[in-house]
């Protein structure tokens, strides 16, 4: 048995199937590339499948990596590669296929890309200049759903320390965003709240959203693999 | 594609995968290329009408020709619909994204009377003219199909086309007609002239109904090239007919997420009660091998690990342990699951059981429908307390600790003492339970009791009995739950007001169309979700159009009436259900159609031939 890491994309329609249901869809697409895959040996036997962090619906990503098992040391990573690729849906793209390197619970941040489309110019300039002076700001506070032993509270966090480097530039209609901020399982910054707690606070809302991620990091920048 | 005015509103919405297409197996075409275009519509959620075979098995006939893309449309649920009407975005299919007004035709699978509210709201939401006289140009052609259209009365006004019995090639046929008369430039009505001659479609215009003083049909009349009696067709052999290599694997969860293989069509049975057992008739069976080919393939373009043998009363397919054999000497290796839906105490083997625990247990249902032997004698089910104690037996030995039965209140003749049978029967399989000497330790047992409330469905032999009112089925209800005892048996119910408003619809005719349609207008939709059902406005709609719901509902009809579907013929003779009638009100049996032919009359359908009889 061996562990396998594959990357994959999450693009167009895709992006709106939930992580749960892309859990689902991945163990249907083991079973079309007919890999050799090692089993869970309880009541319900299921290939071993497990999830770097999971994506928000309504996002894509350039970098979702999942790890499979399998039962065959002779199989290369390239064969399963080239299975894998038949058989996926539109938008789930096989992007690499290699042994892991470093463990899931290392992945403390993760960089996206932001396409927020307004319904003029004007909107999308003054949304972009109040955006500069907020996050450049020491303060940020949004709610957020969180919990206090077992009960459901809401907790009041400050996202300006949750974003470790940003970028923002205006085109036309149009506000780009690089952003860099904190991901992973203690911490973990959605840019979907980022976006929805400018919108709040500059009084503008985009028409229409786009939030792409591009990569996930460990510690000191280097990034996941 | 899904067009840029959704995709703003779709992360508003519950569920978005739901609006958007794409999976795995859907098929695109080269629009400019084809020269017919089928929008195959669902009248419910998308989870529900992917688990629908007859669309899978449908949508992969008309996309198998070059000239002609089928297409998948759901009804929105009523989030995306408010938002869809507020941004003015018209119905559209999943596959182009084009609006479904656009389409040659455009067709609705009627699989239960609570979704009819949702087809008229379709209609609406694409912006087709809701009325077939209302509809002048060919196309959009409106069609409708499924088992409810045995009475299409309730909707005929809406549909310029009914479809009668199986699909396969009725489908094909109506398309090559529609092709032939765009390319000529044909009227609708000449179109319609045309399809009212072939045997397994009803065109509804072509009839007028005149109606008695007291409201009872009085004569329904043919007129054009319609026949006297629109027949229903059937595929006369299964092993030929296309069945899909794949289905679409939907992208989020559904409600049945497993391949379907169909293993045959029709009932031997011919439980009274069961609309089923008589308008799939006659029997025909698919061979083994076909079926276990069958199911290969789609589990190797779908990826499942669950296979589900579709039939009434699987057990009761004569090569049912060689297909077994056959399927789980490549499922298991697979870790693929077989599961037999729909099973029959009264021919349940040990073998059965360890072919179907080979890979996982699933649930273990049965169906005994009343809970004393007089009444099961009634409805025919021709099942013994011996026969479900053995049953109870066998599953306990075999490390179930739970059943599920079913059950239905409200049977024709049934008294307060049949309905404490139920509850008495439940609580001889939990003794059973705990006579087993093997018994699990420290294990209890669960027993899921479901008791439906029974509907008088067209073309059975219970088709002139009054349903039990509201109150006398609440009544029945209660006297149910007094009777339990335990705590192991639990009990689940169906809201009276629901199966009511089935039963009204069910043996309806032409003149509840105007009430649904009013019933639609005051919002009501998704009919058969209880948390979307609005009695009181249907009541309202009802009142305002004159019409007393009880009439349909609750009435004892004479052998002698016209009844509203009495143009359509579904093969099985109504003498046949007659004298099914007078015996089940003397709690006589029928033997089954192996044992001996009761005569049914089916058999014309397919020349004379019924597989229960070689």
């Amino acid at each position: 048995m061996r562990c396998v890491r594959i990357r994959f994309t999450k693009t167009g329609r895709m992006i709106y199937v939930s992580h749960l249901d892309v859990n689902r869809m991945m163990a249907r697409a083991v079973r079309r590339a007919e890999l050799p895959m090692w089993y869970t040996e309880g009541f319900n036997p299921h290939p071993y499948i497990a999830f770097a962090l999971p994506l928000s619906l309504g996002q894509s990503s350039e970098c979702e990596y999942m790890d499979i098992r399998i039962e065959s040391d002779t199989m290369t990573d390239e064969e399963i590669k080239e299975k894998f690729s038949a058989v996926m849906p539109e938008g789930a793209e096989i992007k690499s296929v290699t042994a892991p390197v470093y463990d899931i619970n290392e992945i403390c941040g993760a960089k996206y890309q932001v396409k927020l489309i307004f319904n003029s110019d004007d909107e999308a300039k003054a949304f972009c200049e109040k955006s500069t002076a907020l996050l450049d700001g020491g303060e940020l506070l949004a709610e957020k759903k969180g919990k206090k032993g077992r009960r459901k509270v809401m907790k009041q966090v400050n996202l300006i320390e949750q974003i470790f480097e940003k970028e923002v530039a205006l085109d036309g209609s149009e506000v780009l965003m690089n952003l860099t901020v904190a991901a992973g399982n203690t911490v973990n910054l959605n840019p979907a709240l980022l976006v929805e707690t400018l919108s709040k606070e500059t009084g503008i809302c985009p028409d229409l959203q786009y939030i792409e991620r591009k990569d996930l990091i460990i510690a000191n920048g280097v990034s996941f693999r | 594609m899904i067009p840029t005015e959704v995709e703003k509103i779709l992360l508003k919405v519950q569920k978005p995968g739901r609006y958007v297409g794409g999976e795995l197996n859907s098929v695109m075409k080269d629009k400019s290329k084809v020269d017919l275009r089928y929008a195959f519509c669902f009248p419910d959620t998308y989870e529900i009408g992917m688990s629908h075979l007859g669309m899978k098995i449908l949508y992969s006939v008309v996309n198998k020709r070059d000239d002609a893309w089928c297409e998948r449309v759901f009804a929105p649920w009523v989030d995306m619909e408010e938002l869809m009407r507020e941004k003015n975005i018209p119905l559209y299919a999943l596959e182009s994204g084009d609006p479904v007004k656009d389409f040659d035709m455009v067709g609705f699978t009627l699989q239960y009377e609570l979704s009819y509210s949702n087809v008229i709201n379709m209609l609406d939401l694409a912006g087709i003219p809701l009325y077939s006289k209302d509809r002048e140009s060919l196309t959009p052609l409106v069609v409708a199909g499924g088992p409810c259209v045995c009475n299409s009365e309730p909707v005929a006004d809406f549909m310029d086309v009914i479809m009668l019995g199986e699909g396969e090639e009725t489908t094909n046929e109506l398309l090559d007609l529609l092709k032939l008369h765009k390319k000529k430039g044909s009227t609708k009505h000449e179109f319609l002239c045309d399809v009212a001659k072939l045997e397994g479609f009803y065109v509804p215009s072509f009839y007028d109904v005149e109606y008695n003083e007291d409201n009872t049909v009085k004569s329904v009349t043919p007129k054009y090239t319609a026949p006297e009696k629109a027949v229903k067709r059937v595929i006369s052999d299964l092993d030929t007919v296309h069945y899909p290599e794949s289905f679409i694997v939907p992208s989020i969860e559904i409600v049945h997420d497993r391949v379907t293989s169909e293993i045959f069509r029709g009932c031997i049975r011919g439980c009274r009660f069961c609309q089923a057992g008589f308008i799939y008739r006659p029997i025909r069976e698919k061979s083994a091998d076909v079926v276990n080919e069958q199911s290969k393939s789609l589990c190797k373009t779908t990826g499942y690990d669950e296979i589900s043998l579709c039939s009434l009363s699987t057990s009761d397919y004569t090569e049912i342990e060689p297909l077994l054999d056959k399927m789980l000497s490549w499922t298991v290796d697979k870790k693929i699951n077989v599961a037999l839906p729909s099973l029959r105490v009264d021919n349940f083997s040990e073998e059965l059981m360890q072919k179907l625990t080979a890979v996982r247990r699933s649930g273990l249902t049965f169906a005994p429908e009343a809970g004393t032997q007089r009444l099961r004698d009634a409805i025919n089910k021709n099942v013994t307390e011996d026969e479900v104690m053995e049953t109870a037996r066998k599953a306990f030995a075999g490390g179930w600790t739970g059943v599920k039965l079913y059950f239905m209140i409200g049977l024709p003749t049934e008294t307060l003492d049949d309905v404490a049978g139920i509850a008495e029967l439940g609580q001889k399989v939990v003794n059973e339970f705990y006579n087993n000497p093997d018994k699990p330790k420290g294990k209890g047992v669960t027993v899921n009791i479901s008791a439906s409330s029974f509907v008088p469905k067209p073309f059975t032999p219970f088709q002139w009995e009054a349903q039990d009112t509201m109150e006398q089925l609440s009544e029945k209800q209660q006297h149910l739950m007094a009777s339990v005892r335990t705590k192991k048996i639990n009990i689940s119910t169906h809201l009276t007001p629901t199966s009511f408003l089935e039963g009204v619809f069910a043996r309806g005719d032409r003149k509840l169309s105007k009430v649904m349609e009013v019933a639609w207008k005051k919002g009501c939709r998704f009919d058969g979700w209880d948390d979307q059902f609005h009695f009181d406005l249907w009541m309202e709609a009802f009142k305002e159009c004159g019409i007393e719901p009880e009439f349909y509902a609750n009435r004892k009809r004479d052998f002698s009436e016209v009844l509203p579907w009495d143009h359509l013929d579904y093969g099985v003779s109504k003498k046949f259900l007659m004298k099914e009638n007078e015996k089940a009100h003397r709690s006589e049996t029928t033997q089954n159609c192996r044992q001996k032919c009761a005569g049914c009359g089916a058999n014309k359908l397919n020349g004379g031939k019924c597989h229960a009889m070689c």
